[in-house]
C-alpha cells in the first residue's frame, strides 16, 4: 500500500481494509453464541451486505434462530421472527389495519405493521403457509415495501429476510415456487455440528454463563458496506467465467455438461449471474482483495445457483442432488477460453 | 495505462516458456508422426513397393514435420491472460495479476482497478515464471525414441527377395490344369508317399512329382517351366532306374522254364517264369524249409537236383554280347570321326550325339553286367543246392536255397523299384500329354475362334470314336464301374430299368450332341446318381455307356436300383456276376471232378464270371496300360464334364495292377472284366 492511500481514508485499500475489520468484528461477536457455522455466517453476512436475502435448508436445532437472533443484536437491528404455519393469513405478517380511539373519543383507522416491519426476519419454515401468505412474504421481499389499502409503507433499510424450511416434513407443507425461490439470493444448506463443535455447544449452553452481545455496526455502517461492495470490479475474463457457468446450467446449451443435458430441465436465470457476481464481489472483500477472482466465483456458485437448477423427472427419480451438478459444471468451464 | 514492468516481465518471461513448452510438445508429437512416415517409407522401400529416389521427398518430408511443429508451437500467439493465470495459479494469488494485466488495458481505470494494479505490483517480487511455467520433456520423446531405433533397425534389415516368387508372378502364362485332373494326380502320389514300402528313390521323386504338381495348382508355372521339370524329373528316374530289367525278366524266366520238370518245385518254376521275384523268393524259401522238414522222394529230389543243375547252367549271355558289340562299334565309328582334321558343324553335331549315345551303351552295359552278377549269384547257389542234393545233404541244399531266395529278395526290392518309377513315369508322359493337348486346344480355339456348332459335332464323333475303341468290334456296350447291371435282370429290376429310360429323355442336347444324342441323369435309388448316355440314331440305342453320377455309385447297379425280394424262386441271378444268367433251358452232363491229394497248402481261387469270348491271352497290365492310356486321351481331348473326370481317373487308379500276389487274382478278375470291356 503506498503512502498516499495510507493517508487517505476514501482510498480502496483503507476501505476495503476497514470493510474487513468490521466483518471480522461481527464474526467475533456472532462466535460467542454460535458454534461453528462459520460458512453459514459468511453466506448470511454475504447477502445481507449484497442486499438480498437468504433460504435456509436444515433440519431443526442446529441454531438457525439463534444465529440470526445473534447477528441481529451485533449489527444492532431490528429483529423479527415468524413461525409460518398453515392457517397464517397474509395480515398476520404484513400488519393489519386497526380502529383506534385517542384520548379525547376520537376513531380512526391505523395500521399495526406486522412482523415483517423489521431489519432482519426469520420466517421460520416458511414452507408451511399457504402459497397466498408465501407471496405477500415474497413481495415484501423483493419491493422491500407494504401496500395496505391505499398506502404504501417502506420498509427500513437494511432489510434481510432469512427463510427456513425443513428438508425432511414435507407433508402438509407448500413448496415454494421456482418464481419464488429465484428471489433469494443464496440457499444455504447446514451442516451437521462437528464433535468438537457439539462439545462447544453443549459447554455453552449448559452452564450458568449467559454471554451478552454487544452491537459492532449499525445500520448506516451496514448501507456502506453494501455501497463498497458494489465498487468493487469485475475483470471481463471473470465475468465471462460467471456467464459461463450460467450458460453451463442450461441444458440446451454446448457448453453444458453431459449431467446436464441428462438430469437438468431448466437453467438459472440471469439472476442467478447477478448473484454470483455480487457475491463474489463480496467475496473478494473478505478476503481484502480490491477485484473479483475467479476463485470468488466458484466459491459463491453453489449457494448462488443450487435453489435455481430444476431437475427433470429423470433427475429427480435418480436424486440427483443439484450440487453434484454444479460441481460437473465447475469442473468442465475452464477459467479461460483458450 | 500501461502495465508496470515489474508484473510484465515475468509475464514476458512465462510467455516465453510457454511457446518453447509448445515448441516442444508440437516438434515431438509431429517427430512421433515424421517416424511413423518413414517407418512407412522406409518398408516400402525395403518391399520394393517404392523406388530409393523417389522415397527421398517422403524422408525429408519426415525430417520436416518435427521443425515445422516446433516452428508453428513456438510462433503461436500466447494470450498475456494466460501467462498472467499461470503466475496466479501456481502462486496463490487468486488473479491479482490477471486482474492487473485485464486492468490496465481499461483507459480509465476505477480506483478500485488501480488499486488491484497496486495490490499486484506488490507481490510482482516472488513471481517466478519457472515455477509458474515449468519445461518438461514431453511423453512423447519416450515414442520418439523407440520409433527412431525402430526405423534405424528397419533401415538396416536386409529383406530377404523372393526372386523366384517374383519371376514366376510376373508375366507368365501360366498353365491351368483342371482341379480334377490334379486331384487324381495328387491322390496317385499320395498312395505311393503313404506306402512305408515305397523305396526311398522313388519316394524322392514322388516328393518331387508332388511339388509340381502343387506348383501348377497354384498356377506359378508356364508351360515351358513345366515341360523343363517334367524333362528333369523323368532324367531323374531314368538316372535311378534299376540295372537291366528285361534282361532280369528274361533271365527269370528262363530259370523257370529250366525247372519246369521238378513237380517239387512247381510253384518255384512258375513264379520264375512270372517272373514274379517276390514270390519266387517266398516259394524257394518254402522249398528250403520242405527239404530240412518233411524231404520229398528220391524221385522228386533227383528231378530237382536235375532242375536246379540245368538252371545254373543257363547263362545266357546274348544281350551282353549285343550290348558289347554296339559299344565297340560306337567305339570304331567315334574314334574315326575324331580322327577327322576339320569337322564339318553337320559332323560334329552328329560327333556329339554320339558320344551321347555311347555313354547310354556303356551305361547300360554297366547295369546288365551288374544284373548278370546277381544272377549269377543265385545260379551259384542253385548250383550249389544241387550238388549238395547230389551228395545227400538236404540241409547243405536247404541253405543254398535260402541264399538263393535271399539273392531273389534283393531282385524283387529292384523290381518293385522299377515298377513304381513306371508308374511314375507314366504319369509324367501323361501330364506332358495333356500339356501337350492343351497346347493344341488353345491354338485350335485362336484359329476358329467363332461358333459353337462344329463344337458339338466334334464332340459327338470324338464319343463315337472312344464308344467304337472301347467296344471293339461287334460290340454294343460299353460298362463303367457303377454300371454294370443291366436292364431286366431279375425281377425286381425291370421297372427300374423303365425307370431310367423314361428319366433318360429329360436332357436331350445337354451332352451338346447331334439329334440322336439323348442323355439323362436321374438318381437311383438309396440316393445314387447314374448317368446313361444313349449314343445312336433315333431308334433302340445301340450302345449304352453309363457312367457313376455326382454321388457313388457303388450299389444299386443295373438301372438304378436293386431288386426286391419276391415270392418264390425268381428267374434273375446273383447281381455281382458278370456274366448273362444262366441257361437254364440247356442240354447238360454233370461231371464230377475228383480233387488231387498233394502236400502242402493248396490255393483257391473264386472265378465270378468267365469271359464272353474265351479266356484272355493278354496281360492284364498291358491291357491296363492301353486302356488307362486311352481313356486320359479321351478326357484331354473330348468335353467331358469336370465333375467325371475324376472319376475315371480314380476308378483306373482303383483297378491299375497291384504287385504281388494280388497280381494274378487282379488278373483274372480283370479278365472278365475285359471280357466284358473289349
Amino acid at each position: 500500500m503506498s503512502e498516499d492511500a495510507k493517508n487517505d481514508p476514501t482510498a480502496p485499500e483503507e476501505l476495503v481494509q476497514s470493510f474487513r475489520d468490521d466483518v471480522s468484528r461481527v464474526r467475533e461477536e456472532v462466535g460467542k453464541m454460535v458454534v461453528g457455522q462459520q460458512d453459514i455466517l459468511d453466506g448470511v453476512l454475504t447477502c445481507l451486505v449484497a442486499g438480498g436475502h437468504a433460504l435456509l435448508e436444515d433440519v431443526p436445532g442446529l441454531g438457525k434462530t439463534m444465529l440470526v437472533r445473534s447477528m441481529a443484536e451485533a449489527l444492532h437491528l431490528k429483529f423479527s421472527r415468524v413461525q409460518f404455519t398453515p392457517d397464517l393469513m397474509p395480515a398476520d405478517i404484513l400488519g393489519t389495519t386497526v380502529i383506534a380511539e385517542d384520548d379525547e373519543g376520537h376513531k380512526e383507522f391505523e395500521f399495526r405493521p406486522g412482523p415483517v416491519f423489521a431489519n432482519i426476519v426469520l420466517a421460520d419454515e416458511v414452507n408451511r403457509a399457504t402459497p397466498k401468505t408465501q407471496s405477500a412474504l415474497l413481495e415484501v421481499m423483493q419491493e422491500h415495501s407494504v401496500t395496505v389499502g391505499k398506502t404504501t409503507h417502506r420498509l427500513e433499510q437494511p432489510y434481510f429476510v432469512l427463510a427456513t424450511q425443513n428438508p425432511l416434513e414435507m407433508e402438509g407443507t407448500y413448496p415454494l415456487p421456482e418464481a419464488q425461490l429465484d428471489r433469494f439470493l443464496f440457499k444455504l444448506s447446514v451442516e451437521f455440528p462437528s464433535r468438537e463443535e457439539l462439545h462447544s455447544i453443549l459447554d455453552r449452553t449448559t452452564g450458568s454463563a449467559n454471554p451478552e452481545l454487544t452491537p459492532v455496526l449499525d445500520r448506516e455502517r451496514i448501507l456502506q458496506m453494501r455501497s463498497l461492495a458494489r465498487d468493487v470490479p469485475v475483470a471481463r475474463h471473470v465475468q465471462d467465467y460467471a456467464i459461463r457457468i450460467l450458460e453451463a446450467t442450461h441444458p440446451d446449451r454446448e457448453v453444458a455438461p453431459d449431467m446436464v443435458r441428462r438430469f437438468v430441465r431448466f437453467g438459472a436465470s440471469p439472476r442467478g449471474a447477478q448473484a454470483c457476481l455480487l457475491a463474489a464481489k463480496i467475496q473478494a472483500l473478505f478476503d481484502g482483495r480490491f477485484a473479483v477472482s475467479a476463485d470468488d466465483v466458484r466459491a459463491v456458485a453453489k449457494p448462488a445457483l443450487r435453489h435455481r437448477v430444476i431437475l427433470n423427472f429423470e433427475g429427480e427419480a435418480e436424486g440427483v442432488r443439484t450440487d453434484a451438478i454444479l460441481d460437473a459444471i465447475l469442473e468442465s468451464t475452464k477459467e479461460t477460453e483458450k | 495505462m500501461r502495465l508496470p514492468a515489474d508484473l510484465s516481465r515475468p509475464l514476458r518471461a512465462t510467455a516465453t516458456r510457454l511457446r518453447l513448452q509448445r515448441a516442444l510438445d508440437a516438434g515431438a508429437v509431429l517427430a512421433l508422426a515424421g517416424l511413423g512416415l518413414a517407418a512407412l517409407v522406409v518398408a516400402l522401400v525395403k518391399t520394393e513397393a517404392l523406388s530409393e529416389p523417389a522415397s527421398m521427398p517422403w524422408l525429408w518430408a519426415a525430417g520436416a514435420l518435427p521443425v515445422l511443429g516446433a516452428l508453428a508451437g513456438a510462433l503461436r500467439p500466447v494470450d498475456p491472460l494466460l501467462a498472467a493465470k499461470l503466475l496466479d495459479r501456481t502462486h496463490g494469488l487468486r488473479d491479482r495479476v490477471t486482474n492487473a494485466v485485464a486492468f490496465s488495458a481499461e483507459p480509465e481505470p476505477s480506483p478500485f482497478m488501480k488499486a488491484a494494479i497496486r495490490d499486484a505490483r506488490g507481490r510482482a517480487g516472488e513471481l517466478s515464471p519457472k515455477r509458474a511455467m515449468p519445461l518438461k520433456l514431453p511423453v512423447e520423446l519416450i515414442g520418439v525414441a523407440g520409433l527412431g531405433v525402430g526405423v534405424a533397425v528397419l533401415a538396416l534389415l536386409e529383406v530377404p527377395r523372393v526372386v523366384e516368387e517374383t519371376i514366376v508372378r510376373r508375366g507368365i502364362d501360366p498353365v491351368q490344369i483342371h482341379e480334377d485332373d490334379l486331384d487324381a494326380y495328387e491322390s496317385e502320389l499320395r498312395d505311393l508317399l503313404d506306402d512305408p514300402e515305397t523305396p526311398d528313390d522313388v519316394r524322392a521323386a514322388a516328393r518331387e512329382f508332388n511339388r509340381l504338381i502343387e506348383d501348377l495348382a497354384d498356377e506359378r508355372l508356364d508351360r515351358a517351366e513345366s515341360l523343363r521339370r517334367i524333362g528333369e524329373l523323368e532324367q531323374r528316374l531314368q538316372r535311378t532306374r534299376p540295372a537291366d530289367a528285361d534282361l532280369m525278366r528274361e533271365s527269370l524266366e528262363q530259370l523257370g522254364h529250366d525247372m519246369r520238370r521238378a513237380s517239387a518245385a512247381d510253384e518255384l518254376s512258375q513264379a520264375l517264369q512270372d517272373a514274379d521275384a517276390e514270390r519266387a523268393e517266398a516259394e524257394m524259401r518254402r522249398l528250403a524249409e520242405r527239404l530240412r522238414s518233411d524231404p520229398p522222394s528220391r524221385a522228386e529230389l533227383e528231378q530237382l537236383r536235375r532242375a536246379l543243375a540245368r538252371a545254373a547252367e543257363e547263362n545266357d549271355d546274348e544281350r551282353l554280347d549285343e550290348l558289347r558289340r554296339r559299344e565297340e562299334e560306337m567305339n570304331r565309328l567315334l574314334q574315326r570321326q575324331r580322327e577327322k582334321q576339320q569337322p564339318t558343324p553337320r559332323e560334329r553335331r552328329l560327333l556329339r550325339r554320339r558320344e551321347r549315345q555311347l555313354d547310354r551303351l556303356r551305361r547300360q552295359h554297366r547295369e546288365a553286367m551288374e544284373r548278370r552278377r546277381q544272377l549269377d549269384r543265385l545260379q551259384r547257389e542253385m548250383n550249389r543246392a544241387a550238388e549238395s542234393l547230389n551228395q545227400r545233404q538236404q540241409e547243405q541244399a536247404a541253405d543254398a536255397l535260402d541264399r538263393g531266395a535271399e539273392d531273389l529278395n534283393r531282385m524283387a526290392r529292384e523290381q518293385m523299384s522299377q515298377e513304381e518309377m513306371e508308374r511314375l513315369q507314366q504319369q509324367l508322359s501323361q501330364l506332358r500329354e495333356m500339356l501337350r493337348r492343351q497346347r493344341q486346344r488353345r491354338a485350335q480355339n485362336g484359329q476358329q475362334g467363332q461358333g459353337q456348332q462344329g463344337q458339338g459335332q466334334r464332340g459327338q464323333s470324338q464319343m463315337d470314336r472312344f464308344v467304337l475303341r472301347a467296344r471293339g468290334e461287334g460290340g454294343t456296350r460299353i460298362q463303367m464301374p457303377g454300371g454294370q447291371g443291366q436292364q431286366g435282370q431279375g425281377q425286381g429290376q425291370q421297372g427300374q430299368g423303365q425307370q431310367g429310360q423314361q428319366q433318360g429323355q429329360g436332357q436331350q442336347g445337354q451332352q451338346g450332341g447331334t439329334g440322336g444324342g439323348q442323355g439323362g441323369q436321374q438318381p437311383g435309388q438309396g440316393g445314387e446318381q447314374q448317368q446313361v448316355l444313349r449314343l445312336g440314331g433315333e431308334g433302340e440305342p445301340n450302345a449304352v455307356l453309363e457312367m457313376p453320377g455326382m454321388g457313388q455309385s457303388r450299389q444299386g447297379q443295373g438301372g438304378g436300383g436293386q431288386a426286391q425280394v419276391g415270392p418264390g424262386a425268381g428267374t434273375g441271378h446273383d447281381p455281382t456276376m458278370l456274366d448273362d444268367p444262366t441257361r437254364l433251358g440247356g442240354t447238360r452232363r454233370n461231371v464230377r471232378v475228383e480233387g488231387e491229394h498233394g502236400q502242402g497248402p493248396s490255393r483257391s481261387e473264386v472265378i465270378r464270371s468267365s469271359s464272353q469270348r474265351g479266356f484272355a491271352d493278354r496281360p492284364y497290365r498291358d491291357v491296363y496300360t492301353d486302356y488307362s492310356g486311352h481313356a486320359e486321351e479321351v478326357l484331354e481331348r473330348d468335353e467331358v464334364p469336370p465333375g467325371y473326370r475324376f472319376y475315371v481317373r480314380r476308378y483306373f487308379q482303383l483297378i491299375r495292377p497291384r504287385e504281388g500276389a494280388s497280381a494274378r487274382s487282379e488278373d483274372a478278375e480283370a479278365g472278365g472284366e475285359r471280357g466284358s470291356t473289349e
